[in-house]
């Protein structure tokens, strides 16, 4: 073999061999991250197991004071709770599967930031429904206005996708789709007020408290939904 | 019976649905149901109705909900910490609320333009993950909750399972065409036994401190694999080519940080676990463990990703940044905990819709130039990686990794002062640490040992007036062993005789007798 080893290391020294080498190719700068002080490592081993199971038993309310106590993250078991019933509330309201979960996000993200003052006045779902009903009018408002379309347009053309899906034959028809379509001609505060008490299934007493008014109130909002919805269906009422 | 008005009727009726009537006003309208014709009819209208909503279809779980969420508010955090008042003196300060909303606009903004290199390829399919999927938070890496086992398995077997049975799994594997292998979907009929990291640990007697380094280096794949897999919400599925090769860098770095006897014992362990890698030179001396966690954590990526659609591919450039978002989405994801059946549903939607698919007309939409082929079937989605696949360079620790089962290409150099040889295992060099002439360096500097052929090598090394030829019949192992033995020695009593000659000096500067006489 010739000489073609040049040996300019001192790595011979602890017997090490050519190993020492690396260093002359390999950026010698870089070492020096002391191998305990890696945080992610630590990070990840810590949080292998999630302290969170023993809260999964724990009721709404000791939730919401340990969150206002400072211990943020009880807020994922909260969210995991109600986080379908606020999605398919949203989707009864607007039958639109693309603005569910944009719309529910920002609604936990809200409830996130309102829950600190919250005074456990009402149930947190009634809360949570509140706030849902109020973004999803706010929802429908912007909807409103960028499509600079009137409220009439929007009933013109939900009771269009009606007649349409009417005029298929029967056996070939979803009527829980149509019902549900039909709603979405109603105005806002009848849909509000049947979507909670039909769908969600929740009484006189939780929607007054969701929507924010009186008791009267809801028992005529639902009367004169239900029969506007009724005029609606017609169509499909008469064929059975 | 004083007669009522129809509203009045109508709502008595909607009440009386509710069940929320007194006895006087239900007496009443069970009364009108029974004997008036059309009030009958409204009360089974609105009784239908009612019942038909109740019904209405439910939205199928969105198991990523809190994933995403999770990371949007840790976005929010970050955003209120960069308002410069607390929170309870905004209202006194309107103008920091206004400075804190443009920091928040500036930092969604930024993030947002350093996310734009991913659109750099014109592919409609990489803007429309862009668009729909990063812009809203909901792309995600696959795999979010592996444990050491499993990247145990993963380093050793190059198979990580998805799910909790196994079921599922994400393979690489070098293929048939000197290329690698990725692929995603049902496992193989013959299953492994699982490995586990306390099994293996007993297997090779590591210490303390050898389990320390060992599973920081889990870590650290760990962390690469998560940021390797990502999917979407609109089932684009993005893959890191270069994730084909980690398993072989993590045999290569385990075995660098053992004894000898205890390399020994790991050589065996990889054949009976028919590994696809073993490892040669097991006479090494351990590798500085430091060293090892420190380039394990600086491995190259190119950030570029094999981005799959469902009726598209392209190979787009990820930004770091938005790796990053990824991979912080996927630490919040673990702070949730457990997410195998998570990761099984998306495998299984993944294959859903990649399971109608031809692969002809996945071929169809390629770019023609694109080192690697894309092709799914009913089980499986597999990425084929060619060898011109610009990759990041993968160094290779001492003791090289060879795949079992494979002849090695040898090659002779002979230059004026003397002839080197070396050889390949697929694209790993075997001799790459012992040879260290300039020309080497230069050699080593270059974009990717997987790039050479004879020709290659006789101009880098033209200047040094050397000449490639095939070596006739490759080498044998042993003929490598042997140079790696022997340069070793060589090393070895070079710097004992460097030692000594040092020593020899010391002891005359601090002995001026000697000197002087």
């Amino acid at each position: 073999m010739g000489p073609w080893y040049t040996l300019e290391m001192s790595a011979g020294k602890d017997g090490s061999g050519f190993l020492g080498l690396a260093g002359t190719f390999r950026d010698s700068k870089r070492l020096g991250t002391p191998l305990t002080t890696d945080r992610t490592t630590e990070r990840m081993q810590n949080s292998g197991k999630p302290a969170s199971s023993s809260y999964a038993e724990k009721s709404d309310e000791v939730l919401i004071t340990l969150f206002q106590r400072g211990e943020r993250e009880v807020y994922r078991i909260l969210v995991q709770r109600y986080q379908e019933r606020v999605r398919n509330l949203i989707y009864s309201i607007f039958r639109d599967p693309g603005v569910v979960d944009d719309l529910a996000q920002e609604i936990f993200i809200k409830a996130y930031e309102a829950l600190p003052s919250f005074r456990l006045d009402s149930s947190f779902y009634t809360w949570l429904y509140r706030i849902t009903v109020n973004k999803s009018r706010d929802e429908m408002r912007r909807r409103k206005v960028r499509r600079f379309l009137s409220f009439q347009t929007l009933v013109d053309e939900a009771n269009a996708e009606l007649t349409s899906k009417l005029s298929v034959p029967p056996e070939s028809r979803d009527d829980k789709e149509i019902v549900a379509l039909g709603l979405q001609a109603l105005p806002e505060k009848f849909r509000s007020a049947i979507v909670l008490k039909d769908i969600e299934g929740l009484s006189y007493d939780e929607i007054a408290a969701i929507l924010k008014c009186e008791l009267g109130t809801v028992k005529s909002r639902l009367s004169r939904g239900r029969s506007m919805l009724r005029k609606i269906l017609q169509p499909l009422l008469e064929e059975n | 019976m004083s007669r009522l008005s129809n509203d009045h009727i109508s709502s008595l009726l909607s009440q009386y649905l509710d069940g929320v009537l007194n006895e006087q006003d239900r007496a009443r309208v069970e009364e009108l149901v029974a004997h008036d014709a059309s009030v009958r009819r409204e009360y089974d209208e609105l009784k239908k109705i009612r019942d038909l909503l109740s019904q209405s279809t439910k939205l199928e779980p969105n198991i990523a909900f809190w994933t995403r969420l999770s990371t949007r508010i840790e976005e929010h955090k970050e955003a209120e910490r960069l308002l410069p008042f607390p929170g309870r003196y905004l209202p006194t300060a309107a103008l920091a609320g206004v400075v804190g909303l443009l920091l928040i606009g500036v930092v969604i903004f930024q993030n947002r333009m350093s996310l734009f290199h991913f659109m750099s390829e014109k592919s409609q399919a990489v803007q429309s993950v862009y668009e729909e999927g990063i812009l809203k938070g909901s792309i995600y890496p696959l795999l979010s909750s592996i444990d050491n086992n499993q990247v145990l398995q993963f380093s050793l077997l190059g198979v990580l399972p998805l799910d909790a049975k196994a079921e599922t799994s994400l393979r690489v594997d070098q293929n048939a065409s000197n290329g690698y292998q990725i692929k995603l979907g049902k496992s193989a009929k013959k299953k492994s036994k699982p490995i586990t990291v306390k099994d293996f640990y007993a297997e090779i007697q590591a210490t303390d401190k050898q389990r320390q380094v060992i599973d920081s280096l889990f870590g650290l794949a760990k962390k690469r694999i998560e940021s390797s897999v990502l999917v979407s919400d609109n089932h684009a599925v993005a893959i890191d080519p270069a994730l084909a090769q980690l398993n072989k860098v993590m045999v290569s770095n385990i075995a660098a940080s053992l004894e000898p006897f205890q390399r020994v014992r790991f050589g065996h362990y990889l054949e009976k676990k028919d590994a696809p890698y073993t490892f040669i030179s097991r006479k090494v001396v351990p590798v500085d463990p430091e060293s090892i966690y420190v380039e394990m954590n600086r491995i190259p990526s190119l950030h570029r990703f094999v981005v799959i659609t469902a009726d598209s591919m392209t190979y787009a450039h990820l930004n770091p940044e938005a790796i990053r978002e990824v991979q912080r989405s996927s630490e919040a994801a673990l702070r949730a905990g457990k997410q195998a059946e998570q990761n099984l549903e998306m495998t299984e939607r993944l294959l859903r819709r990649y399971a109608v698919r031809e692969p002809r007309s996945v071929r169809g939409e390629q770019i023609p130039p694109q080192p690697f082929e894309v092709w799914g079937d009913a089980n499986t989605v597999g990425i084929d990686i060619k060898r011109e696949l610009d990759e990041p360079r993968w160094e290779m620790r001492e003791p090289v990794v060879i795949p079992l089962h494979r002849r090695m290409q040898g090659y002779t150099i002979a230059t004026p002062s003397g002839r080197i040889e070396f050889g390949f295992y697929g694209d790993t060099l075997t001799a790459n640490e012992f040879m260290m002439d300039s020309a080497m360096v230069r050699f080593f500097n270059r974009k990717s040992p997987a790039e050479y052929n004879l020709r290659t090598m006789d101009s880098i090394f033209s200047s040094f007036n050397a000449r490639f030829q095939k070596h006739p019949g490759g080498f044998s192992l042993d003929s490598v062993l042997r140079s790696l033995e022997d340069a070793r020695r060589r090393a070895f009593e070079e710097g004992k005789r460097q030692q000594s000659i040092q020593k020899e000096a010391r002891a005359k500067l601090r002995d001026p007798a000697s000197n002087n006489p």
